[in-house]
C-alpha cells in the first residue's frame, strides 16, 4: 500500500487527534500539575487549552488556504527555502525527543509500578517495533486500528473513575486559589509544554484529509480538542478529589486512583486497566510521532516516500531513550522545566510566523481551496467509516496522475518544494494535462495557478 | 554489563538494516539514502556511546543551553 495515495475521513482525523492529545498525557500531566498548580489544576489546563485551541486555529487557517500543503511546504512557500531548513532542524530536535520522551515514559511507569528489574530496553525496544511497524504501514492503517483502541481506552478510563466515586470528596477542591493567580500560570506553562503545543503535529496530517471531508475538518478538530481537555480537567478534578493535597506526591494518579477501586469486594486493584491505556495511548501517540517525524524530514529535504525513513528514525528514537536518559531526577527536570521553554522556541514561534506571514500576504497569494482544487486521484480503499480513502473526485471526473494532483504531501517534490512556482500554488506539477483534465472537470480555472 | 547492551545494539541495528534491506532493496532514490545513512550515523553514535557507557555528548547536552534562562522561567512562577 503506497502511502502516499492514503487520505483519511475528517471524522478519523478528529479520532486520531483526540489520541494523540489524550495518549499519554491523562497519565503523565494530572501529578506535576497539581504539584505546581493545587486545587486550581483544572483552571490551569483551561488557560493552556485555550493556547490549544489557538494553535488548532493557526493550523485550521493555514489548511484551509493550503489545503494540500503540509506545514513544511506552506513554510517554503511564506518564508523560503532557507529560513524553512533553519525552522525545520530547530523542530526536529523536539520531535526527535519527544518520541523518545513518550516511550521512556511507559517504561519509567512500568518499572516504578510493576516490574521493577526489568531493564528499560525491554519496554522502549518493543513499544517502537510495534509502532515502526504500524507507522510504516501509513495513516489509513493507523486512524482504522485506533478507532478501536481508542474506545477501549476511553472506556477503560471511564469506568474506573466511575467506579471510584465512594472515595471522591468535593470538599477537597476549595479553597480554589488559596496562593492567588500566580500558581495557575505556572500550571498553565507546564500544561502548554506538555501536550498542548505538541498539536503543532497535525500541521503535517491535516492534508491527508479525504477532500470531500475537508468541510467537516474544522469542526472535528476543535470538538476533539474540546473532548481532550475536558478529559483531562476530569482526570485533574477527581485526583483532587481523592487526594486532596497528596496528588502533588504522586505522578501517576489515575493508576493509584484504580488502585483504590473496590465494588462489592468482587472488583478490586483493576490499577492493571490503566496500566494497560496508558501502553496503549503512549503506543498510539509514538506511532504518530513517528508518522509524523519521518513525513516532516522528507517533506524538509524533499524526499517523495518517507515510509523509507521510519525505521531508522524509530531506532534513533530508541537509541535516545537509552543514552540521553540517566535518572529520573534529571529526565523530570528536563519535562517539566525545559520543555516549555523548548516548545516555545521551536514549534510554537515558527508557526506563529509562518501564520502570521500566510495571514500578512493573503491577498497576494492565493492556495487552492475547495473550489478549485483540480481533480484526485487516491487508492479507492473503504474506511472503516464508510468513507473511502480515495480523493471523492476520482469517480467524477477524469484521473489525474496522483503525484500531479498534489493530494498526498508525499506529491512531487518538485512542484510541492519550489516556493512561488506556479504549480506549487494550487499543488499541481508542471504537467499540463492533468491541469487541464482537472479544470475542465468543473472547476474554474484558478487565477493564482498562473502566477508565481 | 557490556556483553548485554552490545547484544541490545546488534538485535536494534540488525533488525533495522536486515528489514529495510529486504523491503526497501534497490527502491530508493540517491537523496534517500543520503538521508537514510545520516540518520544511521546518528544512531550509530548512540550506540557506541551506549555500549561502551561512555557518556558522550548527547541531545540533551545541546538543550542544557536553555536550562539558565528555562529555571530562571520556573523560579519567577515558583513565587
Amino acid at each position: 500500500m503506497d502511502i502516499r495515495k492514503q487520505t483519511i475521513s475528517s471524522f478519523q482525523m478528529s479520532v486520531l487527534f483526540f489520541v494523540f492529545m489524550t495518549g499519554s498525557s491523562i497519565i503523565f500531566v494530572p501529578g506535576p500539575l497539581i504539584e505546581r498548580a493545587g486545587n486550581s489544576a483544572w483552571v490551569s489546563l483551561l488557560l493552556s487549552g485555550g493556547t490549544g485551541f489557538a494553535i488548532l486555529g493557526m493550523l485550521l487557517f493555514l489548511n484551509r488556504r493550503f489545503p494540500s500543503m503540509t506545514y513544511i511546504d506552506i513554510s517554503r512557500k511564506m518564508l523560503g527555502s532557507t529560513i524553512t531548513l533553519l525552522f525545520g532542524l530547530l523542530t526536529m530536535t523536539y520531535l526527535f525527543h519527544m518520541q523518545a520522551a513518550i516511550v521512556v515514559g511507559v517504561g519509567q511507569f512500568m518499572i516504578s509500578s510493576m516490574l521493577r528489574e526489568t531493564p528499560m530496553y525491554v519496554f522502549t525496544f518493543l513499544i517502537f517495533l510495534i509502532s515502526s511497524l504500524t507507522a510504516r504501514a501509513g495513516i489509513e492503517v493507523m486512524a482504522r486500528m485506533f478507532m478501536l483502541i481508542m474506545v477501549i481506552t476511553a472506556v477503560s478510563v471511564m469506568i474506573v473513575l466511575t467506579l471510584a466515586l465512594p472515595d471522591y470528596h468535593p470538599s477537597m477542591l476549595l479553597p480554589i486559589m488559596p496562593k492567588g493567580i500566580v500558581p495557575v500560570f505556572y500550571g498553565a506553562y507546564y500544561t502548554f509544554g506538555f501536550p498542548f503545543v505538541e498539536i503543532f503535529l497535525f500541521g503535517m496530517l491535516l492534508p491527508f484529509t479525504a477532500r470531500k471531508k475537508r468541510r467537516l475538518l474544522p469542526k472535528h478538530m476543535l470538538i476533539s480538542l474540546g473532548v481532550s481537555t475536558f478529559l483531562l480537567c476530569t482526570v485533574t478534578l477527581c485526583s483532587i478529589m481523592v487526594f486532596g493535597a497528596y496528588a502533588a506526591e504522586n505522578p501517576y494518579l489515575l493508576f493509584s486512583i484504580a488502585r483504590l477501586v473496590e465494588f462489592q469486594e468482587i472488583i478490586q486493584r483493576i490499577e492493571s486497566i490503566i496500566g494497560m491505556a496508558l501502553i496503549l495511548g503512549s503506543y498510539m501517540k509514538t506511532t504518530i510521532t513517528l508518522f509524523v517525524l519521518s513525513l516532516f524530514m522528507a517533506r524538509l529535504f524533499r524526499i517523495k516516500d518517507s515510509s523509507v525513513l521510519v525505521m531508522p528514525v524509530a531506532l534513533s528514537g530508541f537509541l535516545l531513550g537509552l543514552v540521553s536518559y540517566d535518572s529520573a531526577t534529571q529526565w523530570f527536570g528536563i519535562i517539566t522545566t525545559v520543555h516549555p521553554l523548548w516548545t516555545a522556541l521551536v514549534l510554537f514561534c515558527p508557526l506563529l510566523v509562518v501564520t502570521l506571514t500566510a495571514a500578512i500576504r493573503q491577498p497576494s497569494i492565493q492556495g487552492t481551496g475547495p473550489d478549485t482544487e483540480p481533480a484526485q486521484q487516491g487508492v479507492a480503499i473503504e474506511n472503516a467509516d464508510g468513507c473511502t480513502g480515495q480523493s471523492p473526485d476520482a469517480g467524477d471526473e477524469s484521473p489525474g496522475d496522483p503525484e500531479s494532483t498534489g493530494q498526498s504531501p508525499d506529491a512531487d517534490d518538485e512542484s510541492m518544494g519550489n516556493a512561488g512556482s506556479a504549480s506549487e500554488i494550487n499543488g499541481v506539477t508542471g504537467k499540463k494535462g492533468s491541469r487541464e483534465q482537472g479544470s475542465a472537470a468543473g472547476g474554474p480555472k484558478h487565477s493564482g495557478s498562473s502566477a508565481s | 554489563m557490556p556483553w548485554e547492551r552490545m547484544l541490545v545494539l546488534a538485535f536494534a541495528l540488525g533488525g533495522v538494516w536486515l528489514y529495510d534491506g529486504m523491503t526497501l532493496r534497490r527502491k530508493m532514490s540517491k537523496r534517500e539514502k543520503y538521508v537514510y545513512g545520516a540518520i544511521m550515523v546518528l544512531s550509530l553514535y548512540m550506540g557506541i556511546d551506549y555500549a561502551v557507557n561512555a557518556d558522550w555528548p548527547d541531545l540533551f547536552d545541546i538543550v542544557g543551553l536553555l536550562k539558565p534562562a528555562s529555571d530562571a522561567i520556573d523560579k519567577i512562577l515558583r513565587g
